[in-house]
């Protein structure tokens, strides 16, 4: 439920809000889904908790969208707020000491008729959360790689090699699940 | 440009993003080594099985906005506009995106509730 406080805060700058009420929905929300896609691949704490969290990233862009210059990439700005709040709850986590839920071992043993594309998934759930981050933004969301850095404040460096890294994983995870052409004969 | 040179900005030339002096030097490259080549195959072909696999799970967003926007909406009325639906009319944009006219309509019920004069 939404408190008070952050009513006042929301209404503060209601009057852009409402005026670019068209152009919010025109430019923001077809972005939802791939906002979706990509928390609950990275937040990887199930579809209610990644949709919390788009739906808090919609909120804080409708509130900021006088921030946001028509003509840039909404996909890209929208990313960042997501990945800020994001940041955010880990934070909070943190201090509160949570303890991070396990994530769940992808299950690679292969019953034979597994789709590549369930494989993929399964070997891409396998690799580090940092991975698994400028995987999904720049080969699966087709961001630039400035942006990413941008995104994740990391050096453009520190994205291309991250996403070699995750290259390799993936090539090593599949070849280990899935039989050579000898095997199979 | 030696294999190590190569390692580090193939993801820049993979992504299209390689300034023309750095991408003839990386194909220089590649023309005389197979093994860098069969790896930069190996990376398109991990790209393009990861996007097929991502976007073969159709994702569907609606209750999501639904959500949003009906949060969005309780802020409105709280301030005094009537709902989104009137918001949009307000700016003269009407059933052009997401929310209008020729797409399911997902406006949440507590706007409807407000609005004056049917929908779109």
């Amino acid at each position: 439920m939404m408190g008070l406080q952050q009513i006042r805060l929301l209404t503060f700058e209601l009057p852009m809000a409402i005026d670019r009420a068209a152009e919010f929905e025109k430019e923001a929300l077809p972005h939802a889904a791939s906002l979706l896609r990509y928390a609950m691949r990275i937040a990887g704490r199930g579809k209610a908790e990644a949709e919390d969290l788009v739906q808090e990233t919609l909120l804080a862009a409708w509130r900021n969208f006088g921030q946001f210059e028509a003509g840039t990439n909404c996909k890209a700005w929208l990313f960042r707020i997501l990945i800020n709040l994001r940041y955010k709850q880990l934070r909070r986590a943190i201090r509160k000491a949570e303890v991070p839920l396990a994530e769940e071992e992808p299950n690679l043993s292969r019953p034979e008729n597994i789709s590549r594309n369930a494989e993929m998934r399964a070997a891409f759930a396998r690799l580090s959360p940092e991975h698994r981050e400028v995987m999904q933004l720049g080969a699966v969301e087709g961001f630039e790689i400035r942006e990413i850095g941008e995104m994740l404040r990391i050096p453009p460096g520190t994205v291309m090699s991250r996403l070699s890294r995750a290259r390799a994983q993936l090539r090593t995870v599949l070849q280990a699940v899935r039989p050579s052409p000898k095997e199979t004969l | 440009m030696n294999c190590e040179q190569v390692k580090t900005v193939i993801p820049r030339y993979l992504a299209g993003e390689s300034q023309e002096s750095e991408a003839v030097a990386i194909e220089e490259h590649l023309a005389g080594c197979d093994h860098c080549a069969a790896d930069l195959e190996a990376d398109r072909q991990i790209d393009a099985s990861l996007r097929a696999a991502m976007l073969e799970e159709e994702i569907d967003a609606s209750s999501v906005i639904r959500r949003a926007v009906a949060r969005m909406e309780h802020v409105m009325v709280a301030a005094g506009v009537r709902c989104w639906h009137a918001s949009l009319r307000r700016s003269q944009c009407l059933g052009t995106g997401v929310l209008g006219c020729g797409t399911p309509d997902i406006r949440p019920s507590v706007g409807k509730r407000h609005c004056h004069g049917g929908g779109p």
